[in-house]
């Protein structure tokens, strides 16, 4: 293992801009991601989940700089890359990539699936021409199990995790060491989710990339994850390895998310107890004051609600922010 | 994709192609025939289109009780052979539509690109330039712009491109901004891809079918513009001759002379057809899917017709 982590976010604030400032006033800005701290080591998968509108796909595009940061830092291997742009970031590139959800629109209908995946070796310099790539395109395709003359047809004719398989071909096509996973599997059909990821994890195992696994499907995360957080409302609330947080999760948000999870067996699953916090989602645009999960939080006090809880050691190695547990 | 044009074997399996879409195919001939028309013009026209004859004016064509072989397609007020005049006009009716489509084209196709990708305020700016410029009447541009240049072919086709370019410009942009957002151009560039490579490799491939489609359609608009302009006697001048000319001063016979407006009307719907049928085609051969669907369609037709014998 190298000294860095292969990822290390510090403090990443995002804001959108809600409406375009006009000449004589500012933009309105949504807060979308505040102040998400945490590491991924070479080699480990980051789970992160999170509630639709959460910030999860957000912190994603910034960390591979598809979206400005308004605050906080990135660090990438040790090297600092808030502020890349032009031909480094290009290079950067080649390091991190990204699976995209939708396999059905992140390849282009009118390319070749050999084409798609020598494209990157294309840009990068690393090969002269889609033929000269074609070695390397065969073994990429190979490797994630898609049959030997899936290079001369087009994406149509594949099903969605095949095509999944073709969008990990081209990520992989430039041996990065970090790739962001934007719900890879939500979008396949459950049958062929389970390959999908399995695929992911011997990749991992094989070439040691870290992943940066960004999903709403617990069951999933916790298979594929070595730690895992949960987002709210554009926060980290609590980040743990794998089995501390399912097992013992501290905080109020990540218990109710867990309980939410069917089990299958249905003893178990009749003598558990479904944890449902009343209130509306958090509005994004306009969040409460304090904690912001404290208008949906049963254990409330006047501390949450005047100041917001900070990420802090509850057990070791698990993190969670919340004033009135684990203390 | 494309139209294979450098050696002779993709030129055969183009014609292998396009020939099991009989329509397409024949669009395809007309089209070369037409083209052929203009070119050897002089060799084919039995008469030369500008030569008067008062004593042959208003002849009816050939099958006509009082046409004669003479003149094929009869005569205009004039006495001039309305066959030498349509084939004489092709050219300049084809030069003008052509040139001027493709000019448009390109003006609009480029501002639509930059606006469209940029998007925000640059988007803004050449959008609005888009809305002055249409809201601006084109006939009252062309009238300033010719009478300070004189009229002529090429003082046309500049005119009529600089007042036909907008609505490829408002097309282009409007898909360029759509496809900005699918994921596979989003997938290009997290990959490292510099932006002339998602123009060119991931935009503009999507551009191909509508702007066919657009271009045949702004055809016809140009050749009937220009019939306007010629009819106001700023455009084509005679003894020039234009199909446009032509359908234009031959209303005022259209109660006595119907072949006056007849023929060369009849041309410019041959043509614009044709061109339709062969563009239809090319449009399903530059998308992957449409074009295996349409092999697949071909082969299960010809095995229920062996089925069938």
């Amino acid at each position: 293992m190298s000294r860095h982590p292969t990822l290390s976010v510090s403090g990443l604030s995002v804001d959108y801009p809600l409406t375009s400032g006009g000449l004589f006033r500012p933009a309105r800005t949504v807060n979308a991601v505040d102040g998400v701290t945490f590491d991924i080591a070479p080699g480990e998968t980051l789970g992160l989940v999170g509630e639709s509108g959460s910030g999860k796909t957000t912190v994603g595009r910034t960390i591979l700089r598809r979206v400005p940061s308004s605050g906080g830092r990135i660090q990438f291997e040790g090297r600092d890359i808030t502020d890349v742009d032009g031909a480094a970031l290009r290079k950067l590139r080649a390091r991190m990539q990204i699976v995209l959800q939708d396999p059905y629109t992140s390849l282009n209908p009118r390319m070749k699936i050999g084409d798609i995946v020598a494209e990157p070796l294309l840009v990068h310099g690393l090969a002269e021409s889609s033929d000269a790539a074609r070695h390397a395109v065969r073994q990429l395709l190979d490797r994630v199990g898609m049959p030997a003359d899936a290079a001369d047809r087009y994406p149509h004719s594949f099903s969605g995790g095949q095509r999944q398989r073709v969008g990990i071909a081209r990520a992989l096509a430039l041996k990065p060491s970090l790739i962001v996973a934007d719900e890879p599997v939500s979008a396949l059909d459950v049958s062929v989710r389970a390959q999908v990821v399995n695929l992911m994890q011997d990749l991992q195992r094989e070439l040691g990339i870290s992943y940066l696994f960004i999903a709403h499907d617990l069951a999933i995360v916790r298979h594929i994850s070595h730690r895992v957080a949960i987002m709210y409302a554009g926060r980290i609330v609590e980040i743990a390895p794998r089995n501390d947080l399912y097992d013992n999760p501290v905080h109020p948000y990540t218990e109710a998310l867990l309980s939410a999870v069917p089990v299958a067996n249905p003893k178990v699953q009749r003598a558990r107890r479904r944890i449902v916090h009343t209130g509306d989602t958090v509005d994004i645009a306009n969040p409460p004051s304090g904690c912001r999960f404290h208008p949906r939080c049963p254990l409330a006090t006047d501390q949450c609600r005047q100041a917001s809880p900070p990420l802090l050691v509850k057990a070791p190695g698990h993190l969670a922010a919340c004033w009135n547990r684990g203390r | 994709m494309g139209l294979p044009m450098m050696s002779f074997r993709p030129l055969r399996s183009f014609l292998s192609e396009l020939w099991q879409d009989k329509a397409a195919a024949i669009g395809f001939a007309v089209m070369v025939l037409i083209v052929l028309m203009a070119v050897f013009a002089p060799v084919l026209a039995p008469e030369d289109p500008a030569t008067q004859s008062l004593l042959q004016r208003l002849k009816p064509p050939v099958w006509d009780a009082r046409g004669s072989w003479d003149h094929l397609l009869g005569t205009d007020n004039l006495g001039r052979d309305v066959l030498s005049r349509i084939i004489w006009g092709a050219r300049t009716t084809l030069t003008i539509g052509i040139v001027t489509c493709v000019i448009a084209a390109m003006i609009g196709t480029t501002l639509g690109l930059w606006a469209g990708f940029m998007g925000g305020r640059t988007d803004s700016v050449l959008m609005r330039l888009v809305d002055i410029q249409v809201s601006f009447p084109g006939i009252l541009l062309i009238l300033l712009v010719v009478g300070v240049l004189g009229p002529g072919v090429w003082t046309l086709i500049a005119v009529l491109s600089v007042t036909n370019w907008m609505v490829y410009a408002r097309l282009v942009r409007g898909i360029v901004s759509s496809t900005r957002q699918m994921p596979y151009v989003e997938a290009a560039e997290v990959i490292g891809c510099r932006p002339s490579r998602v123009i060119f490799v991931h935009l503009l491939p999507n551009l191909v079918s509508p702007l066919l489609t657009l271009l045949i359609l702004e055809f016809t608009n140009i050749v009937l513009a220009e019939a306007a302009v010629s009819f106001l006697g700023f455009g084509v001048q005679p003894p020039d001759t234009s199909w446009g000319l032509d359908v234009a001063s031959g209303r005022d016979y259209l109660f006595i002379a119907w072949w006056l407006v007849t023929f060369p009307g009849l041309a410019i719907v041959v043509t614009v057809l044709s061109i339709n049928l062969f563009a239809n085609w090319l449009r399903v051969t530059s998308d992957p899917e449409e074009r295996e669907k349409r092999f697949a369609r071909t082969i299960a037709a010809k095995r229920r017709r062996r089925r069938a014998t």
